[in-house]
């Protein structure tokens, strides 16, 4: 049973105990007082009886009228209080008497009203004295009646009352005794139970956690000491839990700070800048004989930043977590010394609170490398732009001499054939004048190129521009390796198309697709032109110069050729790019 | 040992627990269960009076017996042959009225032939009102008192209708010589004056009932003014009554649960009484308020005494007197019993 319903019973029974006991008491006094105002009542037909004795007594001896009307007037009241009070309404004797006490008055004054009737004197005494004798005995009667009722009310009264205590003690002795049962059981329970959880708390207080705290019953002491070995069980496993993650975090703390200790790098975490914690490695950056020297300081004080460094960490995009993407510092450390370092950070949480940790590689070699290495390549640029402009330089010297031949001869096939070797130099002349004038020494843009070399080819050759030329090159570059015998090749087609597809003064056109799929090129050049007589496309052993420079020059970037007749003259070369070649989106 | 421990305690709250319920219950034992053999005791009734009311109804409730008594009834048809049965030692108490009484300690030649031994009062057990009636034929001529002069008037001799009848005719001025008196028992006078023999029967209760029954419509009441109120005394032998105190006692005490159970149970007690006396119960239940069941030793029994014993005299028919009326009297019973009922002024 619990100790609430238990405390309720006790209550409850306690409650209706005073309530009952009210209730018999309440009762008990109402009987007593309807006992008491029995006696009253009693007690003023006795009086009354009383005064009825008196005033007979003296009617009959002095005859005054004023005793015959208090005779009436007692006679009437007694007459009313044994019709009204219950007792004398019950005893039938109070009636009985009265009415022979009024019999008897009666006869008394019969005799006495006419003596006349009586002439015996004796006779009329003697019936005087008897009718005398009947009141006198039924007053004393009355009198015996009601002093007895009276009595007996006074005894039911006392009975009333020592009933009341038999029954008052009746009722409290085993409700007392009951409900003392019943706190006494209570108390020891609660004791009972009290001092198990004591003992037991102060048992896991002194930290024996595999206590477990056993209380009979089915009470709350019970559902409690439950509870507190829940509560114990799980805080056993809860610090079980914490000393394997202490442990665990102990050991990847020993083995975070071994690593840490033993770390080339720079690690260190700093609260909004304020150092907090630097390793070995990272205070050495710092120009620090020890960590000591560099916690507690502003990082600020040691990473400065460079004009460049802001300009680059104003590009480099934060994540939003407070996560920076590798940077480069400049660190003056307190030795004085000038260091680079390359940083990256992340947001943790240090000691619970916010905390930045930063880890550094100290790149100052790497720097001092990097900048001898620029200063180099530098000054290789220069010198290979030096090559390709003294090459230009030399390519046009010697176009510029041939130029000065051919308009020196007078013989037109000699013109044009220095003509012809006028142009394959400037075609060269061309590759090295986009060599030098790119920032890229290694590869030429084809798109740009092609521009140029149908312009320089219709410069010498259509100066009329009867010929109208299509050019559509994907743009990409092909090195140098390749651009070169590629110039030529294109060089020697278009100058082909022109030369020999249209009659001098014919207008026509010119196509010039140049695509790249992946790594494989493919030029097209299309004339509407004439085309190649068919003796000459079915001559294996053809000599022209231009085709066998053409096919001299393609088995040189290993690609394939063909030409054939339809509606003109198509050509086609196929090969495949070379790397370090850039390619860029845009198309003309 | 915990579970040994807390068995024990057990235990002993049972075992407490035990004794309080025995304390408790030991306080209600009955006292009937202590007694040990009843004793005999010979009781001699007048078997037709209301009266005797408490008397049927101890026996029959078996008041007598709880109160260690086995009583035997020997029924009479009045008073005066149960104190016959008295001084003859066939009874130990007698019940009877005040008259037979006074003949017995005042007129030696009351009960002939017996010189009887001294006897007591030890109880009344009633509050009478008019148990006594005179009642005439009117086909005689009596339609009031004066009437039955020169009328045959039958009285049973030797009983309080002396005393009462004797009142009546001082009353109405009417000599004995101007009636003619017959001596007849209250049962005999009911077909005496139904058949004519007598004028006027003076009987008591319930007589005078069955009388008007018979009569009918011819039957007068005779009024009178001075009531007369009968005593139904309880009578032992002094040698009886000092030798059995205790047998008094129980006996008054058996009549008093008596007469409690008759104010608390009425109709069952008038049942008890119709079936036990053979009166019909209508006849019971209208003279029901003509008494009352109480015992007592009054003031007014012993003037009432006193008062017959000095009519006696004045009338011749003491041929001897008594001193002192109180010494008639044992109080030693009743205030064992119910003090509270004695009121003679000592």
């Amino acid at each position: 049973m619990k100790i609430k319903t238990r405390l309720n019973i006790v209550t409850i029974l306690s409650i209706g105990s005073v309530i009952g006991l009210y209730l018999y008491l309440w009762f008990s006094t109402f009987q007593v007082d309807q006992h008491f105002e029995q006696i009253d009542q009693i007690s003023d037909f006795t009086n009354t009886v009383s005064e009825l004795n008196l005033v007979i007594e003296n009617y009959l001896e002095y005859r005054e009228q004023r005793h015959l009307e208090s005779w009436n007037a007692l006679f009437n009241r007694l007459t009313e209080y044994e019709e009204n009070i219950e007792d004398l309404s019950e005893t039938n004797v109070i009636g009985n008497s009265l009415s022979s006490i009024e019999s008897a008055f009666e006869l008394i004054e019969k005799i006495r009203g006419n003596p006349d009737a009586y002439p015996d004197i004796i006779d009329r005494y003697r019936l005087l004295d008897r009718a005398t004798s009947r009141i006198r005995s039924d007053i004393q009667m009355l009198l015996t009646i009601s002093n007895n009722i009276a009595t007996n009310r006074r005894q039911t009264i006392r009975e009333i009352q020592v009933s009341q205590q038999i029954n008052f003690l009746m009722i409290m002795i085993p409700v007392v005794s009951f409900l003392g049962y019943l706190l006494y059981q209570l108390r020891s329970r609660i004791q009972s139970s009290l001092n198990i959880l004591l003992e037991g708390t102060q048992e896991i207080a002194k930290g024996n956690l595999d206590l477990r705290i056993e209380v009979e019953g089915n009470d709350e002491h019970k559902t409690l000491a439950e509870n507190f070995n829940l509560m114990t069980r799980q805080l056993q496993e809860q610090i079980n839990k914490e000393r394997d993650a202490r442990e665990k975090a102990e050991e990847n703390q020993k083995r975070w700070e071994g690593l840490v200790e033993q770390d080339p790098n720079l690690v260190m975490i700093h609260f909004d800048g304020e150092i907090q914690f630097i390793n070995p490695a990272g205070a050495q950056m710092m120009g620090a004989a020890s960590p000591d020297e560099v916690v507690g300081k502003s990082a600020d004080n040691f990473f400065l930043e460079t004009e460049h460094q802001r300009r680059r960490e104003a590009s480099i995009t934060r994540n939003g977590k407070d996560e920076y993407s590798p940077t480069i510092r400049k660190v003056y450390g307190l030795d004085m010394n000038e260091r680079f370092v390359q940083i990256e950070s992340v947001p943790i949480k240090y000691y619970g609170r916010e905390a930045t940790q930063t880890v550094g590689l100290d790149i100052t070699e790497h720097i001092h490398h990097e900048r001898e290495l620029k200063k180099s390549i530098e000054e290789k640029t220069i010198l290979l732009q030096e090559v390709h402009h003294r090459v230009k330089n030399n390519l046009a010297v010697t176009s510029g001499l041939l130029y000065m031949q051919r308009v020196s001869t007078d013989n037109p096939e000699i013109a044009s054939l220095l003509g012809e070797s006028e142009r394959r130099i400037k075609t060269m002349t061309l590759i090295h004048e986009l060599l030098y004038s790119s920032t890229d020494l290694s590869s030429i843009p084809i798109d740009e190129y092609i521009l140029n070399l149908v312009g320089l080819i219709q410069k010498s050759l259509d100066p009329n521009e009867n010929i109208r030329v299509n050019t559509n090159a994907d743009s990409f570059s092909i090195n140098v390796t390749q651009a070169v015998p590629c110039a030529l090749i294109l060089n020697e087609l278009i100058t082909n198309s022109y030369k020999h597809a249209f009659k001098h003064g014919e207008t026509g056109t010119i196509d010039i697709n140049i695509t790249q799929n992946k790594d494989n090129v493919e030029f097209t050049i299309r004339d509407n032109g004439a085309g190649i007589p068919e003796e000459i496309l079915n001559d294996e052993n053809n000599t022209s110069l231009g085709l066998t420079i053409v096919k001299t020059l393609i088995r040189q970037v290993e690609g394939t050729f063909d030409i054939r007749n339809n509606d003109g003259t198509i050509a086609k070369i196929k090969f495949k790019k070379e790397a370090n070649a850039k390619t860029t989106s845009n198309s003309l | 040992m915990i579970a040994s421990r807390s068995v024990l305690r057990s235990l002993r709250i049972k075992f407490y627990a035990f004794l309080f319920c025995c304390m408790l219950t030991g306080c209600y034992q009955s006292e009937s269960g202590q007694h040990e053999e009843l004793q005999e005791v010979a009781i001699g009734v007048t078997s037709t009076y209301q009266g005797e009311a408490a008397t049927y109804i101890a026996k029959e409730r078996g008041f007598f017996e709880q109160n260690g008594l086995n009583v035997t009834l020997k029924e009479n048809p009045s008073g005066k042959l149960s104190m016959r049965d008295l001084i003859d030692g066939v009874v130990q108490i007698a019940h009877v009225a005040e008259t037979p009484v006074i003949y017995s300690i005042m007129d030696t030649s009351y009960f002939k032939g017996s010189d009887h031994p001294p006897f007591q009062i030890f109880a009344d057990k009633i509050y009478s009102h008019d148990i006594q009636k005179i009642i005439g034929r009117r086909d005689h001529g009596i339609t009031e008192a004066e009437d039955i002069v020169g009328k045959k008037v039958a009285i049973y001799q030797g009983t309080q209708l002396d005393y009462f009848f004797d009142s009546f005719l001082l009353e109405h001025q009417i000599l004995n010589s101007e009636i003619e008196i017959v001596n007849m028992s209250p049962e005999k006078q009911i077909e005496a004056i139904k058949n004519g023999e007598i004028d006027v029967s003076v009987t008591w209760e319930p007589y005078s009932s069955y009388i008007q029954k018979e009569l009918g419509e011819n039957a007068f009441h005779i009024d009178t003014d001075l009531t007369y109120s009968t005593l139904w005394l309880s009578v032992a032998l002094n040698s009886y009554a000092s030798s059995h105190p205790d047998i008094l006692a129980a006996y008054l005490e058996s009549i008093k649960m008596a007469q409690d159970y008759i104010r608390e149970n009425p109709t069952d007690a008038q049942e008890i009484l119709a079936s036990k006396t053979n009166v019909p119960l209508d006849v019971i239940e209208s003279l029901w308020t003509e008494i009352d069941f109480e015992l007592s030793l009054s003031e007014r029994m012993l003037t009432l005494l006193e008062d017959q014993a000095r009519w006696m005299i004045r009338n011749d028919l003491a041929d001897t007197t008594i001193q002192n009326m109180e010494e008639l009297i044992n109080f030693g019973p009743m205030e064992q019993v119910h003090p509270i009922g004695i009121t003679v002024v000592r």
